[in-house]
């Protein structure tokens, strides 16, 4: 079986529902466990599926440990009237997570908010750009975008626009 | 001399006291993240701050187990089209005389948190 597949695209659609063959792209595989996998099927199928459960980076679990730690605070975390951090927030803000691991892009830094929300903070030596994203209990996302310490932009987005930032982060 | 209500010039210094307990509020660099600028709907878009010519660095931190200090010239506050006003005596802090608070902050724009927070400086000597 041809075993070209790009798993990184299709994790990334995890956001969007089961992923969309027609996103697999030409990637190879360098993994002796997927090579594995895809000498016992002819199922293509199967090894979206594969993808779609891809591991996170030992990076991103780090930050996913965190982000569940969020949960664990309580009304008044931050001794000045701080809200809890909702379950559907955490979960979002790690598939956000895991939607840029897959992009092999880190999310370096999150943080609770006082009204429930949750901040996360990436960034690109390179570009020298920095992204914000700011994930409410309210299922709104926002952005913000940094050049050096310039704002540039802000706007609300959703899993759809995940390339795109990653795109901008690049400085393409 | 500020009387309660006044604009607070340009080249005062601003104090934000910030909760540090589990460093949830500051990155590795050091640097703040801007929840920490986030104001909360029961604070109707106002940030309280302290004016630093007008107190000292310990009673501004109240307690350095929980807080850290950080510092911000009055004018990044206008620069970004805030504005901040002499509150002495809030309720909050009836004895806090140097009390002021940052207002404008629109309620659908994240950025100036996010600038005022890539901007503050930490202030290390709180003794």
């Amino acid at each position: 079986m041809n075993n070209l597949l790009d798993i990184s695209t299709a994790h990334g659609r995890e956001l969007r529902g089961y992923p969309n063959m027609n996103d697999a792209r030409t990637t190879p595989y360098t993994s002796k466990a997927q090579e594995g996998l895809l000498a016992n099927t002819t199922s293509v199928s199967v090894v979206l599926h594969y993808a779609y459960k891809r591991p996170v980076s030992i990076q991103a679990r780090r930050v996913i440990d965190s982000l569940k730690e969020f949960g664990a605070l309580p009304e008044n975390w931050d001794s000045y009237g701080a809200v809890r951090i909702g379950e559907g927030v955490i979960e979002d803000a790690i598939r956000v997570v895991k939607a840029f691991d897959a992009l092999q892009q880190e999310v370096y830094f999150v943080a609770p908010g006082p009204n429930g929300e949750i901040s996360l903070e990436l960034e690109n030596s390179i570009s020298n750009r920095s992204l914000e994203i700011l994930i409410y209990p309210d299922n709104k996302w926002k952005y913000l975008r940094f050049e050096a310490k310039d704002f540039v932009a802000q706007g609300n987005m959703t899993t759809h626009d995940i390339r795109s930032h990653q795109d901008w982060l690049q400085g393409r | 001399m500020l009387q309660k209500g006044d604009r607070i010039p340009e080249n005062d210094v601003l104090l934000r006291r910030v909760w540090a307990n589990d460093k949830r509020y500051i990155k590795p660099d050091g640097k703040l993240s801007s929840r920490a600028f986030a104001p909360r709907p029961k604070d109707e878009g106002k940030l309280s701050v302290d004016i630093e010519r007008l107190t000292t660095y310990k009673r501004a931190v109240k307690d350095e187990k929980k807080f850290l200090l950080y510092q911000i010239r009055a004018v990044a506050v206008y620069d970004i089209e805030l504005d901040c006003i002499f509150d002495p005596y809030p309720a909050e802090d009836p004895a806090n005389d140097a009390h002021a608070l940052i207002i404008g902050f629109p309620p659908d724009d994240e950025s100036k948190p996010a600038i005022l927070a890539r901007t503050a400086q930490r202030v290390t000597n709180t003794q």
